[in-house]
Order: structure tokens, then sequence, then C-alpha cells
């Protein structure tokens, strides 16, 4: 796909390249959305505001850099914008200072797919599963997170821990229960 | 390693996860974009009548300024008459006198302080100067002085106060107020030489000569140059005809039609009925069925004309107001499907209804009586030909159609409903044109014109289609009666 012609006919404001735009990327980007709150229906409407912030911005995007990284970037923030928003995700968003948990390495994610991986990460609470998506899959730094969710680089390194461990453990149990029903209990 | 293996694969795992948005999202995204749009062009649109206005505002400020010159220049007119006749009228008395009496003004006017007035008696005029001791006017050294005779006044400046007109601003307004004191300097003087022991004036030679006309002619030159400029307050009549093509848009003060949406496919389960799509076979018996929906096809422009009569009247010397009554023709082409005879199955559809397949091109036609009214604003300085803005709104009325509206029930169809269309609308109007005269006295003007809907076409949302929008190109012919 041409990403420099179609940028420049949304600029136009050409309907058919917008929708074109938004079918393109509307699959990984709702992907995005849904892996930072707890119901389709937020996810959605995440992604209608953030394209909306796409399609108002997008003068502002320069050729030199991937489009669908911009779009997520775009995401993302907004994401994080609704879950400040929000009253029933900003009560639950606390960071108590946490020591440090001991890590589990063992690897279970490797059997699972995407879709029971991103599940098992939405029943993270809000603030795990917020700091774990920013971290571990968008890649931004601890100090990064630490500004844009207003905490010390030090608080979001424990609860990225916290959340790694518990998210590890579940995909253990839930990786021991797949095998079950795969062997028939054996 | 291990800890890093994890973030791996759980972030390789969900670049590569994704859902399918549900319908509903795409098109509450498009309607904001539009609504951004729409408020852009809005924007925009207050933003230029703004600029019309302060244009148009700007030249009715010089007009009133020209209007009051006029005003003031026939004033001046009337006062010269005025002195004509006492003139003549104290010519007995002058010649009893034996003295004629030329009166000049030498003294700046922007001088407030000075309130000295020279009367100059004799053939020639001669220049003063103020004292610098008293204030008096005193004469410069002749040449011959026993060539001319003169009087000084000396005018209290309360009484200047009265002869002063208040706009000191105004160049001409002040030639009037010179006028008006010369006058009054003139009768003063006048009565003053039949009573010469009078306090203020000071007679210095009383050796009469011949009434001499006035040697200023500036004030009549002016007068004649704003004689030519005099604003036309007749109301002129002309003959209006434009064409050009016609649509219905989808957002207001747009110039694009409504844009065709794809066709979409529903499963409804438990349904055993079609939709209007043949290709999806028969419909099921019991299980989900599939249903598919012809979207509202997009419309084009067509051919539209406007003819009418309208009256002129001119608000100052750049700008003037229009009104008029007018024949519209609009038209919209559509795309549509086959006929399906009447309706039964929708109240709605009260006539034959088609398919909404696309298949054939229908034209909604409409016809409109309106009313428009504009502001008309002369851009370049020559009255003969000159290039004029123009806007206005224009109501008007619809006298009768026979446009179909699209309707999503039963895979999507076209019909006529008259109830569900608007009568009565409202336009902005606007226009650019090129405006000459004719040795005939006929103002011609030719020159692109615009008009936006701002009420709704259709009561039904289902149809996109919501403003029309004119553009043509218009001639007009003023019978412009004027003597000359």
């Amino acid at each position: 796909m041409d990403y420099h012609k179609l940028v420049k006919d949304c600029l136009r404001n050409k309907p058919e390249a917008q929708r074109q735009l938004y079918e393109h990327f509307a699959e990984i980007m709702l992907g995005v959305c849904y892996r930072y709150t707890k119901s389709i229906r937020d996810a959605e409407d995440i992604l209608q505001e953030g394209f909306v912030k796409v399609f108002f911005n997008l003068k502002q995007y320069r050729n030199d850099g991937e489009l669908g990284a911009w779009i997520r970037r775009i995401m993302v923030t907004t994401a994080l914008n609704f879950l400040k928003r929000n009253r029933n995700y900003r009560d639950q968003m606390y960071f108590p200072p946490e020591h440090l948990h001991p890590v589990i390495n063992e690897d279970a994610s490797a059997i699972l797919e995407a879709k029971e991986i991103a599940e098992l990460i939405r029943q993270l609470p809000p603030g795990y599963q917020t700091i774990f998506n920013l971290h571990a899959i968008e890649g931004y730094s601890h100090v990064e997170i630490g500004e844009l969710l207003g905490i010390t680089d030090g608080t979001s390194r424990s609860q990225y821990a916290r959340a790694r461990s518990l998210l590890i453990s579940w995909i253990q149990n839930y990786s021991l229960d797949k095998k079950k029903e795969t062997y028939g209990g054996k | 390693m291990a800890a890093n293996e994890f973030e791996k694969n759980v972030r390789r795992e969900m670049d590569e996860f994704k859902l399918h948005p549900s319908g509903e999202v795409w098109p509450k995204i498009e309607e904001r974009i539009r609504e951004k749009d729409r408020k852009r062009r809005i924007l925009f649109f207050i933003l230029f009548s703004s600029i019309a206005l302060m244009l148009a505002g700007y030249g009715i400020y010089n007009f009133s300024g020209n209007n009051r010159k006029s005003e003031a220049q026939h004033k001046l007119s009337e006062d010269n008459n005025q002195a004509d006749k006492n003139k003549i009228d104290n010519s007995k008395n002058e010649e009893l006198n034996k003295g004629t009496v030329a009166i000049k003004q030498t003294i700046p006017l922007e001088n407030t302080e000075q309130a000295n007035k020279t009367l100059l008696v004799g053939k020639q005029k001669q220049m003063h100067q103020p004292h610098k001791e008293d204030g008096f006017l005193r004469p410069i050294p002749r040449k011959d002085p026993g060539s001319q005779d003169q009087i000084t006044v000396n005018i209290d400046p309360a009484e200047k106060e009265n002869y002063i007109k208040s706009d000191k601003t105004n160049q001409e307004t002040t030639n009037v107020s010179s006028s008006n004191r010369q006058q009054a300097i003139t009768d003063t003087a006048q009565r003053e030489v039949a009573k010469p022991n009078d306090k203020n004036l000071a007679l210095n030679n009383t050796t009469g000569s011949k009434l001499e006309e006035p040697t200023d002619a500036r004030p009549v030159q002016v007068m004649n140059k704003k004689k030519e400029d005099k604003l036309s307050n007749k109301i002129t009549w002309g003959l209006g005809l434009s064409a050009g093509t016609s649509v219905i848009t989808e957002d207001a003060f747009s110039f694009k039609s409504s844009y065709a949406a794809a066709d979409r496919q529903y499963n409804v389960p438990g349904s055993s009925q079609n939709g209007g799509n043949p290709a999806t076979g028969g419909g099921g018996s019991g299980g989900p069925t599939t249903y598919y929906r012809y979207a509202q096809s997009q419309n084009e422009p067509a051919f539209a004309f406007k003819a009418g009569i309208h009256a002129r009247k001119n608000i100052s010397k750049r700008s003037s107001l229009s009104a008029g009554l007018g024949y519209s023709y609009l038209a919209d082409k559509i795309k549509v499907g086959a006929t399906q005879g009447q309706g039964q199955t929708q109240s709605a559809f009260s006539l034959s209804y088609y398919s909404g397949s696309p298949q054939q091109t229908f034209t909604d036609h409409f016809h409109f009586l309106e009313f428009p009214l504009s502001y008309n604003w002369r851009v370049t300085n020559n009255a003969d030909h000159f290039l004029s803005l123009n806007a206005g709104v224009s109501p008007s009325y619809l006298l009768a159609t026979n446009a179909l509206l699209y309707d999503t029930a039963a895979g999507g169809v076209y019909y006529h409903n008259k109830d569900l269309i608007t009568r009565t609308h409202l336009n902005f109007i606007s226009g650019i044109s090129y405006q000459f005269k004719n040795k005939n006295s006929l103002e011609f003007s030719i020159g692109p014109q615009f008009s936006f809907d701002i009420t709704k076409a259709f009561k039904s949302d289902l149809d996109k289609r919501k403003y029309f929008l004119y553009t043509g190109i218009g001639a007009s012919v003023l019978f412009d009666n004027k003597k000359k």
C-alpha cells in the first residue's frame, strides 16, 4: 500500500481514502486499545477517538516514519487519557509502593496464542495492566512511563515486576489447563 | 535472557493481535470528521461575510462622507444663488454708495484663534496677513495702493462659531462653512456699509468702485463635480437569467455531492428473508440468512437554471440592494434500479418505488419560486464598467418535484413521497459580476453565481443528500432610464 498517496488523499478530505486508511489499521489498533481496557465497547470508544485524532492531526505526520507506528502512538496516548478520564478505571489505577517481587523466568507465553495472552493481560488490575502494556509491549522505559502516568520510575519498575510475575503465573496455570484439555487430563 | 524472551514473545504475539471492530465505529468517526469540516466551512463563511460587511461598511462610510458633501454642496449652491440675488438686490444701494464690495477670506479656517476677516473693496483681491500684536489683518503692501479699497471686519469669536459647521475634518464642508461665513460677512458688510459707525467695522477706505464677482471659483468647480457624482435614488428594474448545475450535497456550504457508500451485508440469525440482492440466493429456512443492502448511489450534478425579475436601489455610491422574484429549476442525478411497482410493504411508499440497484440514471427535478434579496458592492471605482460582489439570502418555495428518496428498507430502495420533501427553503446566495453600461442606458452584468441551501431537502435522515447547491453563470440586464 502506498501510504504516501493515502495520506495525501486523506489530507484532501477524500472520503474513500479516509475509509481505506481506517480499514487498513482498524483491526490492529483495536487490538492495541483492547489490551488497555476491560471491555470491547471501551476499546472501540478509544479506537474511535484515536482515529478522529489521527485524521485531525494527519498533517503533522511526516512521511519519514512508519505510519502504523505513528497511529499506534496516538492510540496509546488516547487510551491513557481514556483511563485517566474514566472513573471506573481511574479509581483502580492506584500505584501503592511495593517491593520488587521475585521474577519467574519460566517462559510459558510461547505456547499461548495472542488472544489468550491479551485476555490474561486484561485480567490484570488496571494499574498493572497499563504499566505492563506500556513497558513490555510498547517499549516505553520506566522513566517515560513515570512521566506519562505521573509516578516515579521506581514505582513503575515495581508495578511492572508485580504485573509480570502475576501474568507469568497465570500463563503457567492457563497453559497447564490447556495441556490437560488437549491431552485429556493425562 | 529468559526474562527478555518473555517480553519478546508477548510483544510478538501482541503485534499480531487483531480484532475486528463493529460496523458502528467508522460511521461515528466519519460523522465527526464531517462535522469538523462543516464547522470549518461555516467559520469560513462567517469570516468571508464579515470581511464583505466590513468592506461594505467602509464603502458606505465613504459614501456617507460624499453624501454629506453633496448636501453641503447643494447648500453652497443655494448660498451662492442667494448671494447673487443679494448682489442684485443691493446693487441699487451700492450704486448709490458708488462702492463695489468684493469679499475675500484670507485667514486659514483652521486658525480658530484668528477671528478677523478682511473685506476687500475694489477691483482686485489683495493678500492680507494677521498683525503680530493685535491679530488684526493688515494688507500686504501693494504696488498700486490707489487701485483698491479695503474694509477690515473684526468678528466676535462666538459669532464666528455660528457660521462654522461642526465637521471641520471635511474639506468640502469647510468650504461651505467658508461660504456661509463669506455670505454672512457679505451681508454684514453690506449692512455695515449703510452703517459705517459700527464698532466692529474698521473702514480703511470707502472710495467707491464697481462690484466685482467673487474671484475664488473653487467651490463652484467642486459643486459641478459633485453634481456628477450625485446619488441616483431611483429604483432600477432588470431581468436576469442564470444557467449552471445543481446537486444536493451531504453538508451545508459544501461543493461535494454525497459519495457512494459500499453495499453492506448483514447476517440475520433465524431469518428466512432474503434481502434485495438476488445474488445471495433464496432465503434460508430458519437459519442465519445473509441480508444484502444496496447502499445509496452517489448523486451527480445536473443542469439547472434560474430566471427572474429584480429591482435595484442604490443605497450608497458603491452599494445597492436588489430584491426580486424568480423561478428556479434545480436537478440532481441518481442511479436507481428497476421499478418495483406500487409499494405495498411500506406505508411510506405511496407511489411506485425503485430498487436500489444502480442500473439506470434518474433525474430529480425541483421547481422553486424564489425571492432573492441581495446586497451588491461595487469593487472598482469606474461607474461605467466595474466588478461587483453580491451576497444575500433567498427564501424559496418548492412548487413541484418528482424526487426519489432513498430508504434502507427492503434491501435499499428509492421511492416517491412528497410529504418527506421540504417545501420552504432558505438559501445563501453570493456571486461576482462584471457590469457595464451601453449608450442606450442599459446596464449588463455577467458572472458566476452560487447558492447554498441551508434547509434540508428531505425530512428523512436515511437519505444522505441534504442541501441544494447551485453554481452557474448569471447574466442580467438593467433598464436604467436615467436622463442625461
